[in-house]
C-alpha cells in the first residue's frame, strides 16, 4: 500500500439500509413486508487503519459486509470505495475494489467449491498473465503464508480439517494482494487452539503483508488484540466507535457493556 | 462400506443397462443399409402381408415390403426428429433458463410467467394445429416439437441456478472478481450438466413417443417414409392378421424409450453430486 494513502477513507458506507424480503411462511401466506437488515449505518475505514465490528448474533453484521463487497444491493445510502460510488463503479474501477478488498466468509466449508482441488480455488484469483510456472511459484508462496505445505494444494476441501478450510480462504483472499480483509467470523466453530493460531497468522500476515482487516465478531475478547478500532453494532446500526482500549474501559451504551461483560473483560 | 460405495451396483447396472439399449437402436439405425438387403420403399405386390420368414425375417406389409428393412430405416427417422428436436428444445430451455436464473428479479419473474403461459397450452392441439397445415415435413415437425418443449428444461434449470447462485463459493468466486463466464464454467456449468442430461436423455424419450402417437394419428411422417409411428399406423388396419407390423414397431419405440429413461436416471445417480456438509458423497 502507498504511505500517501494511509489515514484517508478506504471504503465508507453512508446512510447504508439493506433489507430483505419476508415473503412468509406458508403457500398461501403474503408477502410481510421488508426486514431492515442494515439500519441507515454510516462507517468508515481508513487506509491503515483495522477496525472489529461486534455485535450481538443478527445485528446485521454479515447483511453490511455482504453489502460492503457489493454481493447485496443496499436499499438506501451509498457505499464508497476511495470516494467513489461503489454501485456506479463498472470496468476497471470494480476490478480495482475486487482487487482491493477481499472477505473471508463464516462458514469455511461453504465458500470453497467442493469439486475443486485447493491449488485452483487459490489459482481463480490470480492474474491471467502470469504463465503456468508463475502461478505454481505463487499458490506455494500464498499456502507457506497461511502455514499450509505445497502438497495442501493438491487436496480437496473434504479432505482438510476446519482450521486448514479457512487457512485456504484466508490464502484465496491473499491471492490478489488486497487492501482490505473483511472477516467474517473467521474464528468461529474452531476450537481455541485454532482460534489462537488463526489470529497469530492474521496479526503476522498483517505485519508482513500491510493488509488491513474489518474484523467481524460476535466476541470482543477476542478480537480486542487484532484492532485499532472497536464499532458496536446493535439492531443494524452502529451505537458506539472508537478506540479498542476506550471501548472497553469506558463503556458508554447498554449493548457495550453487555458485550463486554459476556467477554470477561468487566 | 460407505455409502458411495453401497450404491455404486445399482447405478451402474441401470446406467450401463440404459447405454446398451440405446446403442442398440441407435446403431441399428445407423448401420440400416449393412443390416438388410432389402430397399423399404421397394413395393413387391405378390408377396403382400407375408408373415416372418427366413427371407422377410419380420415379414411384410400391405404393398409386400420388407419390415425389418422399413423398421431400422424408420429407426432413423423417429431418432433422428427425437434427437434433433430436443436439441433445439434444450438449447433454448438452457437458454432461457439461465437468463432466468442468474438475472432474477423481474426478468426472471415475467420469462417465468411466459413459460407458465406455455405450459398451459394444450400441446397436442397446438402441434395439430401447427403440423396440420400443409405437408408435414419432417424439419417442420422437429422445429415445431422442438418449439413446444423448452418450458421444463427452462424451469428446472432456472431452479438450479437460483440455488447456485447463493452458494457461498459463488459469492466469494464473485467477490474474487471472477467474469460471470468463468464462474458459469467454473462453479455452475459442473454442477448442472447432470441436470440438463438427465433432462435431456428423458426428453427424448418423451418425443419419440410424441413422434410416434403424431404418426400414428397420421398427422406427423407421412407414408412412404417409414417410421416407428407410421408403422404402427399400418399395424392397426391389421392387428390380427398381421401381428407382426404393429408389435415390432411397438417394441422398437418401449425398448428405446425405457433405454432412455434407465440412461436419464444413471446419468442422475452417477453426476448427482450430493453436497453433503460441503463433502461430495461421490469423490470427484
Amino acid at each position: 500500500m502507498q504511505d500517501s494513502a494511509i489515514g484517508k477513507p478506504m471504503l465508507e458506507a453512508r446512510n447504508l439500509s439493506v433489507h430483505y424480503r419476508d415473503r412468509g411462511t406458508g403457500p398461501w401466506s403474503r408477502s410481510r413486508g421488508i426486514q431492515i437488515a442494515v439500519d441507515r449505518l454510516t462507517l468508515s475505514i481508513s487506509s491503515g487503519e483495522t477496525m472489529a465490528l461486534v455485535g450481538r448474533s443478527g445485528c446485521g453484521k454479515t447483511s453490511l459486509m455482504m453489502a460492503l463487497l457489493r454481493l447485496v444491493k443496499p436499499l438506501k445510502g451509498e457505499i464508497l470505495f476511495r470516494k467513489q460510488n461503489l454501485w456506479q463503479m463498472g470496468g476497471e474501477g470494480l476490478s480495482r475494489f475486487r482487487h482491493s478488498v477481499q472477505p473471508v466468509f463464516q462458514n469455511f466449508q461453504a465458500s470453497l467449491n467442493p469439486q475443486l482441488k485447493i491449488a485452483t480455488s487459490i489459482a481463480d484469483g490470480l492474474s491471467k498473465r502470469l504463465s503456468r510456472h508463475q502461478r505454481r511459484e505463487r499458490i506455494a508462496e500464498l499456502l507457506q503464508a497461511v502455514d499450509l505445505g505445497d502438497r495442501f494444494g493438491e487436496l480437496y476441501p473434504h479432505q482438510l480439517s476446519g482450521g486448514q478450510k479457512q487457512r485456504v480462504n484466508i490464502a484465496r483472499a491473499l491471492a490478489v494482494q488486497p487492501d482490505l480483509l473483511l472477516l467474517d467470523e473467521p474464528f468461529s466453530a474452531q476450537d481455541l487452539s485454532i482460534q489462537i493460531s488463526l489470529m497469530r497468522l492474521l496479526l503476522r500476515i498483517r505485519k508482513e503483508q500491510g493488509v488491513n482487516y474489518l474484523l467481524i465478531s460476535h466476541d470482543l475478547g477476542l478480537v480486542r488484540f487484532m484492532v485499532d478500532q472497536v464499532a458496536v453494532m446493535q439492531a443494524g446500526r452502529i451505537v458506539e466507535k472508537g478506540v479498542t482500549s476506550q471501548i472497553l474501559q469506558n463503556p458508554v451504551t447498554k449493548a457495550t457493556r453487555e458485550l463486554v461483560q459476556q467477554s470477561g473483560l468487566s | 462400506m460407505n455409502n458411495a460405495e453401497r450404491i455404486r451396483p445399482s447405478i451402474d447396472r441401470s446406467l450401463w443397462g440404459g447405454i446398451l439399449m440405446v446403442a442398440l437402436v441407435v446403431f441399428a439405425a445407423l448401420l440400416a443399409p449393412l443390416l438388410t438387403s432389402w430397399d423399404p420403399y421397394e413395393q413387391h405386390l405378390d408377396r403382400v402381408l407375408e408373415p416372418p420368414s427366413k427371407e422377410h425375417v419380420l415379414g411384410t406389409d400391405q404393398f409386400g415390403r420388407d419390415v425389418w428393412s422399413r423398421l431400422i430405416f424408420g429407426g432413423r427417422i423417429s431418432l433422428q426428429i427425437a434427437l434433433y428436436a430436443a436439441a433445439i428444445a434444450t438449447l433454448i430451455g438452457c437458454a432461457v433458463g439461465t437468463i432466468a436464473g442468474l438475472a432474477g428479479g423481474w426478468i426472471d419473474r415475467i420469462i417465468m410467467r411466459i413459460v407458465d403461459m406455455l405450459l398451459g397450452f394444450p400441446k397436442l392441439f397446438i402441434l395439430l394445429l401447427a403440423i396440420g397445415f400443409g405437408y408435414p415435413s419432417i424439419w417442420r415437425i422437429v422445429v415445431v416439437l422442438g418449439l413446444l418443449s423448452w418450458m421444463d428444461m427452462a424451469r428446472i434449470l432456472r431452479g438450479e441456478l437460483q440455488v447456485l447462485r447463493e452458494l457461498l463459493y459463488v459469492k466469494a468466486a464473485r467477490a474474487q472478481g471472477l467474469g460471470l463466464f468463468r464462474i458459469i464454467r467454473r462453479h455452475i456449468l459442473p454442477n448442472v450438466v447432470g441436470v440438463i442430461l438427465v433432462s435431456a436423455a428423458l426428453l427424448i424419450a418423451a418425443l419419440l413417443l410424441v413422434e410416434a402417437s403424431l404418426s400414428f394419428l397420421g398427422v406427423g411422417v407421412q407414408p412412404p417414409i417409414p417410421s416407428w409411428g407410421t408403422l404402427l399406423n399400418q399395424g392397426r388396419q391389421y392387428p390380427v392378421v398381421a401381428w407382426w407390423l404393429a408389435l415390432f414397431a411397438g417394441l422398437s419405440v418401449v425398448v428405446t424409450v425405457i433405454g432412455f429413461h434407465l440412461l436419464g436416471d444413471g446419468l442422475r445417480n452417477r453426476l448427482d453430486v450430493h453436497l453433503e456438509e460441503g463433502q461430495c458423497k461421490i469423490q470427484p
